[in-house]
Parts: structure tokens; C-alpha cells; sequence
């Protein structure tokens, strides 16, 4: 059986980043003991892993340029990143630096390396989940579909009324099923990937059947089809806001990181080199 | 394909699923995510209008299309995704039929995460100026500089003159800030440490040796700054000057896992390989003294009763004569009497009598012939002319060893030294000791007599050169019963009234010096020997005060060399030591290995190891303070130790204890044991100290 590229490739990135953080923890620890101070070529190094690193926004802005496939920019973006984990601790000699504004770079660094670590973690679970169900939509589209589910079953409530001239099942849509079709629905349910929201559908339709005769009940199986596939809507929805929205700490403060890296680069230069 | 789970029974013909791919991808352009805007209606979680919103936000949904003016009539331009152009058509006035509520379209996730980033950024720059140009005070604008805190040493250094108490000044101005960035500054940071700080030797050397060098590819471990071993900014409590063991084995040629593990065994006669400077026997006291009868009840017991091992550090000094000694030697201190002067016989007379008479008053056999002669006068006789007698000296001694040596004569040739003995007598009868302090002075090239003569009285010595000078002996009036100097038939003795006197000290350390202090003045090979003898004869362990360097040792130092002295007297004032002349180098006499004699009077650690450290106290914790010394310290009974006592060379030594042997460490000091770095033992620089100014600010603060 063979290994999916995707694992062969990150696999093989990983491997090769181990070999180059071997090769800098073994010279780093050569200059300690040859009384050099490593300090400033780790310190360099970090800081063109981070302008690597950093890079990574800009192939996203340049997707009509040849720059080879997003997929492995992403796998080196987290090696990378990896990597420079690995290369701050040799660069600082410890977890946690003494000064105040080297304790806020520290600060930002761990928490845009974090922030990279779950999020690349999320980009490896679900897309994965995604695919798993039944609907791939486009993020941007949800509302719109949204809207459609809820027209379709305002409509099947309101033939029910009009075909069987029972207002049971348009009475507890009222009470129920008009807040779920608002909006998407059972977020963070769906973020962990519980059931909540179906559960839920099962329940309220449960509920009201027991109250329908036959004639009502081809339409509360309709409502029901329709508010079971706006939870996978509201999947896709909180799903993909999610991958997006750890953006909104990752990308910001990595730029916050950068601009306090070049402001200690050029106080490193002025008062140690 | 129908997902619809109502199993064909559908009352309305609708398949949800027809609405989530019922959409062309990217059929309205704006609902791409590079998009600035949205429409405003999905935030209401309804259907977007297909115009979307412009590039600058601005709804475009009030209308359905824009119509077109084409042959003099609107056409409607609606898109296909729209249903195409519609039925309505435009108004006459070419508007829109189909109008609608506007919007609030919003940001798009993406622009709306740059402007975030865009703001976050610019309020990263905003702090760090602000903590720059804004902060209220030096310590607040360092903040945003500083790496970390300096240590306890340091902490207070920056805040008269900042960053620049250490680092390299820049010129004021953000401009002469940042071009110190980028242009190298030669000075570094360690010419600012060694202003304060100061050690024996190169500063910057290895091991603060000059003539050590580093077989080293790094140009790091060649260019030596401080900050090679010692980085600051690591905390108040941080140990900034710690070296690991392989920092250490890096330079060392000889490498070595740990002190257990390939450590070099100790010299053969570690660490008794130089003289003590107080000569005890210990194994003729414990092995015979000790345990005779008429000493044993003062014994001591213990080490302790001997050794100050409550102070010890790599010292452990033993306890004062008076505690260790007194109690068995103290009776034979003024037992060891110091002789000044011997009145030697004498073959001519060349002193006029008559001077003397002058000098010192009529003897009493002069007195009488003086009364006789009168009385014959006034008999009305002529008295007769008194005979000529044949003068025979009253003393039959040589001359002492320090009369000829200070008189520059034989001190066995009577012929001699006879003129220039009874010239003294007379300079001594007219100016008391005064001739021979002015002598001796002159000599030493220091005022040393004064201490040598040390409650000499006058009346003492004219008295004795008095009566010498008749040719008669000198009567004592009273037995020195206390000590101290006395005079006594033909010579002036001091006589030792306790440990540690003045006098016997003055008078040895003038002796040892005797022999450089005449060649240094040119005296011929006769000179420098009497020099010597007389060294000897005041240094002789057997009778007179030299019995002091039975226990004090002495031992042969290098001549200090007038460049030399200078050198520390510069360096003692602060100063800097001239260079040295090197024409009047090549003129002035070789001294090189020139040696003079000196004499411990305090206790010092004979061994000088400049790079190792240890410390007595936490050994003797642990295996006692009393007799724990024996751990290490083992009576030698065999070894020669009061054989070498006569030798003046500090490597000529055989110690009464046993070697002390890397072994006897490596007991405790070893893999699973107590530490055993490099630095536990050992140092890197040589006498680490501060500098004079640095020691007197703190003195003139305290």
C-alpha cells in the first residue's frame, strides 16, 4: 500500500526539518562551547524562517503567479513554522526571556506559533469532515442558500395548511422551526462535530407528529428533509467560518511579530554587534 | 440525483439539495473572497442582490440593471443569472423598473482580517514609539530596549548614564541611532568592564596569561572580550559566570570526561610542595614531645587546639604563638639575647684621653691621679710626669660580625680594624648611636634603625663606649630583669622580653638583606662576606635572637628590581608605570635570578596556585571540625622535614604529611557523588579584583 502523496510529502518535510535543526542545535551548541555566541546567527536565522514564514500571506494574494501548488506552500508554512519554534529556543537559551519587551515578542511568538498550530491542525481535520458529508458549498453562498431553505419551508408549512386545512404543523413551525431557519444554527455543536442540531430536527418533528394525521404527515417529513439538510448547511457554515476566523489571530499578530523582530534586530545591532 | 427521505411522496416537488448546487460557482463576481464588500441582505441571512455591492461599499441593489441607451430607446441590460432582461423594461426616463430597498453591504472576512492586520500592525509601530519618545522616564524608555534585567552587581549601573554605562555611545538622533546599526564600532563592551574591573596579568588573554595562546579555527576564541563567558541581561540572580566543563575542555589539550574520569593525578607532593612559612615539626611533637611526661598535660589534643578551623577557607591558619606555643617555649624566648656591639681588643690606643675625659668626665683611677697631682701642687711640689705604661686592651675578643661588616674591616685582624673601631668610639661618644643608625640607614636605603635601636638608651651606650674608650669595662648598674637592651663589660646586648619583638625583627630582616644591600652598593667579595657572616651569625638557630627562624621560615625571593618597584608603587597609586629606559636597561647590571632572603612573620599558604580554588570549611563540616583533618592530612614519621630547615630554597621541602593524593577527592567527588566541575575547583581569571577607584568609592560610601 502506498502513502498518499500528502503524507509522503509532509513526512518527507518533516524529516528534512529535523536534519536542519539538528545541524543548527549541533553548531549552536559547537559556538557555546568555543566561548562564540551563537545568539546572533540563531537570532538571524529565526528571523528569515519568520520572513518565510510570513511570505506565506503573500503566495495566497499571488495565486495567478506559477509559484508552485498551495497545498505544498502550506505543508512548508507549518514545517516552517515548526522549525522556527525549535530555532527560537536555540536562539534564546530558554523558554521565557527576562526582559519585558523580549517577554512580549516571546509573548506573540508562542501564541502566533499556537494560533499556526491549531489552525493547521483544523486545515488537517476538517476538510476531511467536509467531504465526509453530503454538501460542499461555497462559504460565501450560505446565506443565500440559507434563504432558500427557509422559502421552501415556509412553503411546504403553508401548502400543509392550505391542502389539509390543519394549522397544527404551521403552529409549531411558528413555535420552532421558524428560529432554526433564521440562521445557521448549533455552532459550536457543530464545531466539535456533535448532533445536536439533528437531534434537535428529530425532536421537534417527533414532537408534532404524534399530532398530524396522514394527510399531514408527507409535509412534516418534507420540513423535516429540509431542516436536516440545512444542518449540513450549518456544518459547512461553522466550519469554514472557524478555518477562517483563527486567521484573525494568527495573521494580525504574526505582523505585530514581525515589526517587534525588526525593532529588536536593529537594538540588537545598535547595542550588541 | 433526489436525496429527498420521504421515499417518493412528495407533496411539493422540492429537493433542498437542488438549492445548494442550484448555483454556478462564481456566477456574481463580487461573491468571490478577494472581494472588498458584500451584499449587505446575507447579513439578514437572505438572498444577495446579483449586482452586489461596488468596490468602494456602496449598495447597487436598488435596481436590477442599468439600462442601456441604444437607436433612441432603453434597453434593459439585467444579467442572465437574473433571469436576463425583463419583461417591465425600463421607465421612460431610462431608469430601472424593478427598485429596490438598499443594503448595508459589509466587509468581506478577508479585508476585513487586513484591516485588522493593517491596524495591529501600526499600533505595534505606535508602541514602540511611543515607549521610546513618550516614556515619562530613562527607565521606562529602556524597557522597550532591554533584553532582561542585569544581575545584582550591575543592576544599578545603568541608571545614572543607561545603556551606555556598557554598550558603545551613538550620536543623539533617530538617524545616528539606526546608523549605529549598521556601522560596526570597534570599541566592544569589554574595555568598558575593565574599568572597573582588573585581574594579574593580560585582561583579554587566555587566563589572563600573555603567553598563553588558543590553537583555535574560531576567530571568536582568539579575539577574547568578556562577553565571551559572561552574558548580562539574564535576570538580577542569573550566574553569569559560570563555564561548563566543555567550554573548558574546548582550549584544554588535554581532555577529560570529568574530574573522577581522566582528571591528571595530583604532583607527587601535592599540595606540600613549597615551604610553610611557620616550620613546625608536627611529627617530632606528636611522635616524642607530646607524649613525654613533663609536656603531655599541654598537649593539644585536637587539630583544632592548634588551627583557626573556625575561619577556614583554603586557608586554615594556626592559632597565635601565645594559644599553640607559649605554654612549653615561652621561657626560652629571653634566653636568645641579641648582641649589638663587642668591644674588641684594641693593640694601639689612638683615642686622646684627654677627648675623652672631655667627653665623658674623668674614670675614677683618673680622678684619683687627677687628686694626687693637685695635691702635690699645693704641697708646693712638682708632681711627677706620669710613666708611660704599655697599653694592653680590656677586651680580647674579635670584633662582632656587625661592627666589622658595618665598618667595612676584618673582624680578625686587629691592625685594621683598631683606627676605624676607636673612630666610631669617639663619633658614638659625641653623637650617641646616631653614627652607626645613620650607617645602617644609608645602607638599607631605608630608615631601618629606628626600629633596630628601638629603646636603645643613650646613656647605655655612652656610658659603655665611655668606659671602653678609657680601655676599662663597662659596669652595668642594674641586671635587665625585664629585657631589653643592657650593657655589660665589653658589650651591648638586647635581651627578648617576649614573642614578637621589634628589635629581633629589624635586626633579621636587616641581616638577610645585608649581602644584596653591600652589592648593591659595589662591595668587593670580602665585603659581601662579611655581609654574610654577619647574616648568619644574627640568623644562627642555636643562640641568639635567629632561634626566631627556627620556626619563621626563610626561603629565597626574587630581587624586586627598581623597575619593578616602580611598577607597583604606579599601580598601587592608580597610576600607569613608565616604560621602561632601555638604553639604561642595557646599561644597568644584570639581575636577573638575583635572590634576597625573606622571613615569614605571618602565617601565608605556601603553595600559590593562582587558578585553583579550595575551601576547608564545608570538608571539615562533614567529616568534623576536630580531627577530620586527618582525612587527608597523614603524618609522614619517616620524611625529613627538619633536615631542609637549613636549605633558603622554598622548593627544597619535604613536608611532615603525606601527599595528598587525587584519590583521596574522587571518594566523594565523583560520577553519582558531590559535584566535581571544572569551576568547583578552578578558576579562569587570575586574582579577579576591582580597581583602586572602585575600591575607594566604596570605602569613602561606606
Amino acid at each position: 500500500m502506498r502513502a498518499s502523496p500528502r503524507i509522503t510529502r509532509n513526512v518527507t518535510l518533516a524529516v528534512l526539518a529535523l536534519i536542519v535543526f539538528g545541524a543548527l542545535w549541533w553548531q549552536s551548541r559547537k559556538d557555546i562551547v568555543s566561548l562564540s555566541d551563537p545568539v546572533i546567527w540563531t537570532g538571524y536565522t529565526l528571523f528569515g524562517f519568520m520572513v518565510f514564514l510570513f511570505l506565506f500571506q503573500s503566495r495566497k494574494r499571488l495565486s495567478m503567479v506559477p509559484l508552485g501548488r498551495a497545498a505544498h506552500w502550506t505543508g512548508l508554512h507549518a514545517v516552517g513554522g515548526l522549525l522556527g519554534v525549535g530555532v527560537f529556543w536555540l536562539h534564546t537559551g530558554k523558554l521565557w526571556p527576562q526582559g519585558g519587551y523580549e517577554q512580549a515578542l516571546a509573548a506573540l511568538f508562542y501564541i502566533v506559533s499556537i494560533s499556526g498550530a491549531v489552525g493547521y491542525g483544523m486545515l488537517i481535520m476538517y476538510p476531511k469532515r467536509l467531504t465526509q458529508r453530503d454538501v460542499e458549498v461555497i462559504y460565501e453562498r450560505i446565506p443565500g442558500i440559507i434563504s432558500d431553505f427557509r422559502e421552501a419551508a415556509e412553503e411546504v408549512v403553508l401548502a400543509c395548511t392550505r391542502d389539509t386545512g390543519s394549522d397544527t404543523l404551521s403552529r409549531h413551525y411558528l413555535e420552532t422551526f421558524y428560529w432554526f431557519f433564521q440562521r445557521p444554527r448549533f455552532f459550536f455543536s457543530h464545531v466539535v462535530d456533535a448532533d445536536l442540531a439533528d437531534h434537535w430536527v428529530r425532536k421537534q418533528s417527533a414532537v408534532v407528529g404524534r399530532y398530524l394525521d396522514a394527510a399531514e404527515k408527507p409535509y412534516l417529513d418534507k420540513l423535516r428533509e429540509i431542516a436536516h439538510a440545512k444542518t449540513k448547511i450549518d456544518f459547512n457554515y461553522a466550519v469554514q467560518t472557524v478555518m477562517k476566523a483563527w486567521l484573525f489571530v494568527h495573521v494580525p499578530l504574526a505582523a505585530a511579530l514581525m515589526m517587534l523582530a525588526i525593532w529588536h534586530l536593529i537594538v540588537v545591532n545598535v547595542y550588541a554587534l | 440525483m433526489s436525496r429527498s427521505p420521504s421515499g417518493g411522496k412528495d407533496p411539493l416537488g422540492i429537493d433542498p439539495y437542488d438549492f445548494v448546487g442550484g448555483v454556478t460557482p462564481f456566477d456574481a463576481d463580487y461573491e468571490r473572497p478577494n472581494q472588498n464588500f458584500r451584499c449587505g441582505r446575507e447579513r439578514l441571512w437572505r438572498k444577495r442582490c446579483q449586482r452586489g455591492p461596488s468596490v468602494n461599499g456602496a449598495c447597487r441593489g436598488t435596481t436590477e440593471c442599468t439600462p442601456a441607451l441604444r437607436g433612441g430607446r432603453y434597453e434593459c441590460r439585467r444579467r442572465a443569472a437574473a433571469g436576463g432582461p425583463c419583461s417591465d423594461g425600463p421607465l421612460p426616463d431610462g431608469r430601472c423598473s424593478h427598485s429596490h430597498p438598499p443594503c448595508a453591504p459589509r466587509r468581506t472576512m478577508r479585508a476585513m482580517r487586513s484591516r485588522l492586520t493593517f491596524v495591529v500592525s501600526l499600533l505595534t509601530i505606535a508602541l514602540i514609539v511611543a515607549f521610546l519618545g513618550l516614556a515619562p522616564d530613562s527607565s521606562a524608555r529602556l524597557s522597550s530596549i532591554s533584553p532582561g534585567p542585569l544581575t545584582g552587581a550591575h543592576s544599578n549601573f545603568t541608571s545614572a548614564k543607561g545603556c551606555v554605562a556598557c554598550h558603545e555611545p551613538h550620536g543623539s538622533g533617530a538617524a545616528s541611532w539606526l546608523e549605529a546599526a549598521f556601522v560596526p564600532r570597534p570599541e566592544g563592551i569589554s574595555e568598558n568592564c575593565l574599568e572597573c574591573h582588573k585581574f594579574d596579568g593580560e585582561p583579554l588573554a587566555p587566563h589572563n596569561m600573555a603567553a598563553l595562546t588558543i590553537k583555535a579555527s574560531s576567530s571568536a576564541m582568539t579575539d577574547l572580550t568578556c562577553t565571551n563567558c559572561h552574558t548580562e541581561h539574564k535576570g538580577i540572580d542569573a550566574d553569569i559566570r559560570g563555564l561548563s566543563d566543555a567550554q573548558c575542555n574546548t582550549c584544554h589539550q588535554k581532555k577529560f570526561a570529568s574530574f573522577a574520569d581522566g582528571h591528571p593525578a595530583f604532583k607527587p607532593n601535592y599540595p606540600h610542595d613549597q615551604k610553610s612559612s611557620v616550620w613546625f615539626d608536627h611529627a617530632s611533637h606528636f611522635g616524642k614531645h607530646f607524649i613525654d611526661d613533663k609536656y603531655v598535660e599541654r598537649a593539644p589534643k585536637m587539630c583544632s587546639a592548634c588551627h583557626q578551623v573556625q575561619n577556614a577557607d583554603l586557608r586554615v591558619e594556626p592559632s597565635s604563638f601565645e594559644q599553640s606555643c607559649a605554654s612549653c617555649h615561652a621561657d626560652n624566648i629571653p634566653a636568645r639575647e641579641l648582641v649589638l656591639w663587642t668591644w674588641p681588643e684594641i693593640l694601639d690606643n689612638e683615642i686622646d684621653q684627654e677627648e675623652v675625659v672631655d667627653l665623658c668626665g674623668p674614670t675614677r683611677d683618673q680622678f684619683e691621679a687627677m687628686r694626687d697631682r693637685l695635691a702635690t701642687l699645693e704641697a708646693g711640689d712638682l708632681p711627677d710626669e706620669p710613666e708611660e705604661e704599655e697599653f694592653y686592651g680590656v677586651s680580647l675578643d674579635y670584633l662582632s660580625p656587625f661592627a666589622a661588616f658595618i665598618l667595612g674591616v676584618p673582624s680578625d685582624d686587629v691592625d685594621e680594624y683598631g683606627g676605624p673601631v676607636q673612630s666610631l668610639a669617639l663619633e658614638v661618644l659625641e653623637d650617641g648611636i646616631q653614627p652607626l643608625a645613620e650607617r645602617i640607614d644609608d645602607l638599607a636605603g631605608k630608615p631601618v634603625s629606628e626600629d633596630m635601636f628601638a629603646r636603645l638608651s643613650p646613656e647605655v651606650v655612652k656610658g659603655a663606649f665611655c668606659a671602653w674608650a678609657a680601655n676599662t669595662e663597662y659596669e652595668s648598674p642594674a641586671d635587665p630583669e625585664f629585657g631589653g637592651w643592657y650593657a655589660d663589660g665589653v658589650g651591648i646586648r638586647y635581651k627578648p622580653a617576649k614573642h614578637a619583638g621589634v628589635v629581633p625583627k629589624a635586626w633579621i630582616e636587616f641581616a638577610l638583606a645585608a649581602p644584596q644591600l653591600a652589592a648593591a652598593q659595589g662591595a668587593d667579595e670580602d665585603e659581601i662576606e662579611r655581609a654574610e657572616i654577619f647574616r648568619d651569625s644574627i640568623i644562627e638557630r642555636d643562640g641568639g635572637v635567629g632561634a626566631c627562624t627556627k620556626c619563621h621560615s626563610v626561603h629565597a625571593v626574587p630581587a624586586e628590581t627598581p623597575e619593578m618597584a616602580a611598577a607597583i608603587d604606579a599601580e598601587t597609586e592608580g597610576g600607569e608605570a613608565e616604560e621602561p629606559d632601555a638604553e639604561a636597561d642595557a646599561e644597568a647590571p644584570a639581575e636577573d635570578g638575583l635572590e634576597v632572603l625573606d622571613v615569614a612573620w605571618q602565617f601565608r599558604q605556601a603553595d600559590v596556585r593562582p587558578f585553583v580554588h579550595y575551601s576547608h570549611a564545608p570538608h571539615l563540616n562533614l567529616l568534623g571540625r576536630d580531627m577530620g583533618c586527618k582525612n587527608c592530612h597523614v603524618l609522614d614519621y619517616e620524611a625529613d622535614y627538619a633536615g631542609k630547615m637549613k636549605s633558603f630554597d622554598p622548593l627544597d621541602f619535604v613536608s611532615n604529611f603525606k601527599p595528598i593524593q587525587k584519590e583521596t577527592c574522587t571518594e566523594c567527588h565523583r560520577e553519582g557523588g558531590v559535584r566535581q566541575d571544572c569551576q568547583l575547583c578552578h578558576d579562569y581569571h587570575l586574582n579577579p579584583g576591582f580597581k583602586l577607584e572602585i575600591a575607594s568609592h566604596e570605602e569613602d560610601a561606606s
